[in-house]
């Protein structure tokens, strides 16, 4: 397909000599992967104010539901017609920088003038591909535990979750006979990451791999948490449903009062919100280790990237720094519930009461350890979403034992871990 | 008949060219377009599948032979995903056929109200698969989901049934909703067909004092049986690369233990982006496919049909 | 008593069985209606509830408040009608030519056709997606236009030829040697007398158009050019599935179609009664 395309230009016929043509007007795209009537009014009064800070700009908002963003980006990529800007998800990343459909930025962040700002977090953040910069995040999200405050305060339990092995407790406490579960469990798509989390925890690792490159789960205590955490379902805490749960699915299972705990980010809070009456439900933080540390799965919603085969890259830029600038940001993670990107937008009241409020807090906790994912491996978003689905529901639906499960998982992810350091240390 | 005709219409061999270019002529928009549309996807998918092409691996393109085929021939998850395509076809189709052919005989009679009725049985084949996908969806589930509600209040479960998440039967409701959708499909092509029955056909056997259900079998299926054929035949291939309701409703799961085919290729490349495997996969549907359709071309004896 | 059964059974039977494809049809449908009339905390809410129990059009008025739902609808309609035509008339023709002529590669034609529908999308997507580019059509209703109509000609070119098969060659003949040409016997005889059968494949060809999610959302992305089935999607978002807006905006896009469907169940009936057709 490549070669096919390798002459293969623009069809934007304005922009014939982007770079020079300053006086003319540039028209560049944007995607958006998250569309809802919110967001899309949000994206488009940022769009207008940046249009009209950059008259020479036009900006055309474009949109494509969530659960089908990734197909679209890989084909878009792979026909050359990413849009100039494009928000991508974390698991994403990788994989579109290594096929070589989005572009470093690395040059423009360098020259950035907001960098020192930014939160410890940010500068951090899983968006690097072979250490360059190839994503701005737009906000940060972390996992905290929505609970049914109801539950809680009609078995006189206190409405917190100090350690995992409450967590566990609970799990059980909050179960009855009449169609409550304790725990929104995930066991579709993505839901390996809640699991590696607590293995995380549990062997007080904050990478899923030891030193030498070998999965964590070979270690025997990974394995006991491993079984530990998807006893949670196998005992019955969860419901039996949630073998195939995502996303929505576990944060609708909470909202319409089945589960009492929701492991999840706080963008959830505006949602919950919305569907959930006041006061019946709370936020607190993750459980402590038995280390006494938090260790927390943390990463970004949709950073915002450039396509390789933008013809206005220099107006693209701009596009993209005028909406990570502290302004913009401050708007974006109000109304996202979302954690900025900016130590100074912390400050602001919005996150400093209210369920966002603890959120904010963990940013600055010393406790606490980031734990996330390989996200530099260009196919992790086929383990978490394809390869350990299928593993972990043939264990919970008792098809395949334990040892095998986490054999195969732990075998696929050293073999790919292998793969990418041999790739790397040849270049 | 038709040797006949043949003789009278097109007595000399000039004549007759000109009839044979008319029938390639007549066919030649829909060639056009069909070649132009999936002339070059074909053969790039046949290139594809014979090459290492993965597309987060851009510097690892390369010809590997039979590598696609063999791996998919010896992927643990194929008898299933094939068993499940057969029985997603054969009760699909089945039921939809036996369902939409008593709709048919029962709406080829008049009776009052009867344009009202037909507007609204027809209507399942309007609504977007993504639509009923979700709708099914919300009526299975567990929570809140009508069909437990109602099994619950009838008393024929005394609890509620996960029925999208029970590994190995969770493509039946998929079927199910694939029924409720096809059912008009077969409706209204059975009754356009029943209505091209000539009438004096059935008063002749009414003199004769046929009951109504020899009727039905002498006379109205055998006039009937070549749309009957031909709508099964064509229904199988459809529904065979029919994936959506599974992706929506199931998303293969659990455990890939509702994927269909197509399903599973389409999950498969979405996230491995592997298009020479997939297209592999591609290739194979393709000649299995066309074995189905030449068997069923003899069988319907299509070649011979026509020519005046 | 037998007797009895024996004259009123059989139409009895009948009355049973519309009656339950009635209910059959009927119970999603009224589901999606009376998800559209809760308000989100009756939807989510602890207990199943048949009718509303706060009925509300809050749905309805969001729904046409925020969304680009009339939008989506006239470019699904534009897309499935003008797909639908393009299709009959290329289908007509080979059709025609596949039930009345006898020539060499029919076989291998036929082939060909049906090989069109074995072909997974999702392989072509990316060969057809850099097709579109280099033409620039994509983000443009024509391309899904073009998509529609090469993806349904297939089906429906043999379906017609199917109709065309059963109608008796004598009656062209005779129309012929009245002294009617062959397009006009076709046209004047021939294709009124199938009018049921014509009306029934630009029913499939239209709902294939009007239902098609996958190319929609692959081809599409900006708000001007989407239709019905990617506006629908919208309302599952990330972690929150608005069923309410859903079932409205679901609702919203079945009346056009309704009306529509009420229109042609007329022409498949009145092809019956024109009953010109004698074996």
């Amino acid at each position: 397909m490549s070669t096919i395309l390798a002459g293969c230009g623009g069809k934007n016929e304005s922009g014939a000599n982007s770079a020079s043509d300053s006086g003319k007007t540039v028209n560049i795209s944007y995607l958006d992967p998250l569309p809802s009537p919110e967001r899309t009014k949000l994206m488009e009064g940022l769009i207008g104010k940046f249009e009209t800070a950059n008259p020479s700009i036009k900006v055309e908002y474009m949109s494509v539901p969530w659960d089908q963003a990734s197909k679209k980006w890989i084909t878009m990529g792979a026909s050359k017609t990413l849009p100039d800007v494009v928000s991508i998800d974390d698991t994403s990343l990788a994989g579109l920088a290594s096929a070589g459909y989005i572009e470093n930025l690395q040059p423009y962040y360098d020259k950035w003038d907001q960098v020192g700002n930014l939160t410890e977090a940010a500068k951090q953040a899983r968006n690097k591909f072979n250490d360059q910069v190839y994503a701005i995040p737009d906000a940060f999200l972390l996992q905290g535990l929505f609970i049914q405050s109801n539950w809680f305060k009609e078995q006189g339990l206190p409405e917190q979750i100090d350690t995992w092995n409450d967590y566990f407790t609970l799990a059980q406490k909050l179960t009855d006979s009449k169609g409550h579960y304790g725990i929104s469990f995930r066991g579709g798509a993505n839901g390996i990451i809640r699991a590696m989390e607590y293995v995380m925890s549990a062997t007080h690792s904050d990478s899923w791999y030891d030193q030498d490159g070998k999965s964590i789960l070979y270690k025997p205590e990974a394995k006991a948490a491993f079984k530990q955490f998807y006893d949670l379902y196998m005992n019955g805490y969860a419901p039996k449903e949630s073998i195939a749960w995502g996303f929505n699915e576990m944060v609708q299972g909470f909202m319409n009062g089945q589960t009492g705990i929701l492991n999840q980010t706080p963008e959830v809070i505006a949602v919950a919100g919305k569907n959930m009456k006041e006061g019946t439900w709370n936020v607190v933080p993750m459980p402590k280790s038995d280390d006494g540390k938090r260790y927390i799965f943390w990463g970004f919603t949709a950073a915002y990237a450039m396509s390789a085969n933008s013809e206005h890259k220099d107006a693209a830029w701009k596009l993209i720094e005028f909406l990570s600038s502290p302004e913009s940001n401050l708007e974006y993670s109000k109304q996202n519930t979302s954690i900025p990107i900016y130590k100074k937008n912390l400050d602001d009241p919005f996150f400093k009461s209210g369920p966002i409020a603890g959120y904010a807090g963990a940013m600055a906790d010393s406790n606490i350890v980031f734990a996330g994912p390989p996200s530099y491996l260009t196919n992790l978003s086929e383990f978490t979403a394809t390869y350990a689905v299928e593993e972990t529901q043939k264990y919970m639906s008792g098809k395949q034992n334990l040892d095998d499960t986490v054999k195969h998982l732990a075998d696929w992810l050293t073999n790919a871990q292998t793969e990418y350091t041999k790739a790397n240390s040849s270049k | 008949m038709s040797a006949n005709v043949k003789a009278a219409v097109s007595p000399y061999p000039k004549k007759r060219f000109f009839r044979r270019m008319e029938a390639y002529l007549l066919l030649l928009p829909a060639l056009i377009i069909i070649a132009a549309f999936f002339g070059y996807p074909l053969s790039k998918a046949i290139q594809l599948s014979f090459m290492h092409y993965v597309l987060f691996e851009p510097n690892n393109i390369h010809f590997s032979g039979l590598d696609n085929y063999k791996s998919i021939l010896s992927e643990d998850n194929l008898p299933g995903i094939l068993f499940n395509s057969l029985i997603w076809v054969v009760l699909t189709v089945g039921l939809q056929f036996g369902l939409g052919f008593a709709l048919a005989l029962a709406l080829n009679k008049s009776f009052r109200g009867k344009n009202v009725y037909q507007a609204i049985v027809f209507l399942p084949w309007a609504v977007s698969a993504f639509l009923i996908g979700m709708i099914f969806k919300l009526m299975f589930s567990e929570r809140n989901g009508l069909i437990n509600e109602l099994l619950m209040k009838f008393g024929l479960s005394d609890h509620a049934v996960p029925f999208l998440a029970l590994t190995g039967t969770s493509i039946y409701p998929v079927i199910a909703a694939m029924i409720w959708y096809g059912v008009p499909f077969f409706g209204i092509m059975i009754l356009a067909a029943l209505q091209s029955v000539p009438k004096d056909v059935y008063e002749s056997a009414d003199i004769d004092g046929a009951g109504k259900v020899r009727q039905l079998f002498q006379i109205t299926i055998p006039y009937i049986k070549p749309t009957l054929i031909l709508t099964v035949l064509l229904r199988c291939i459809w529904v065979f690369n029919s994936a959506d309701l599974i992706y929506v409703m199931t998303n293969g799961g659990p455990a890939n233990s509702s994927h269909n085919l197509p399903s599973y290729i389409f999950n498969k490349i979405g996230y491995s982006t592997d298009y020479g495997q997939a297209s592999a996969l591609g290739v194979m549907m393709l000649i299995f496919l066309t074995v189905y359709a030449v068997v069923f071309l003899r069988a319907t004896k299509y070649d011979e049909a026509g020519d005046i | 008593m037998p007797l009895l059964l024996k004259r009123k059974g059989p139409g009895l039977i009948r009355f049973v069985m519309l009656a339950l494809f009635l209910l059959g049809t009927l119970l999603p449908f009224y589901w999606m209606f009376i998800t559209s009339l809760k308000g989100r905390q009756e939807i989510y809410g602890d207990k199943l509830t048949f009718w509303p129990e706060e009925l509300t059009w809050a749905n309805y008025i969001e729904t046409f408040k925020t969304s680009n739902f009339p939008h989506y609808f006239a470019n699904s309609f534009i897309v499935s009608i003008v797909s639908g035509i393009l299709v009959l008339i290329v289908s007509i023709l080979g059709g025609y030519s596949l039930a009345r002529y006898r020539f060499k590669g029919k076989g291998v034609i036929m082939l060909l056709f049906l090989g069109t529908q074995m072909i997974p999308v999702i392989i072509m997507l990316v060969p057809l997606f850099i097709a579109f580019s280099e033409l620039n059509m994509l983000d443009s209703l024509t391309s899904l236009i073009v998509t529609y109509t090469a993806i349904n000609i297939p089906f429906c070119l043999i379906t017609i030829s199917g109709f065309f098969q059963r109608i008796p060659v004598a009656l062209e003949e005779a129309a012929m040697i009245d002294g009617c040409g062959r397009l006009e016997t076709v046209v004047r005889i021939i294709l009124p007398i199938m009018l049921p059968g014509i009306v029934a494949t630009f029913v499939f060809a239209f709902t294939a158009a009007w239902n098609d999610l996958f190319f929609g959302i692959m081809f599409t992305t900006s708000e001007s050019v989407k239709t019905v089935p990617v506006g629908l999607n919208n309302f599952v978002q990330k972690f929150d599935v608005n069923w309410g807006e859903m079932s409205t905006a679901g609702i919203l896009s079945l009346l056009p179609v309704v009306v529509l469907f009420a229109i042609m169940q007329r022409y498949i009936v009145a092809g019956l009664s024109q009953g010109a057709v004698k074996g």
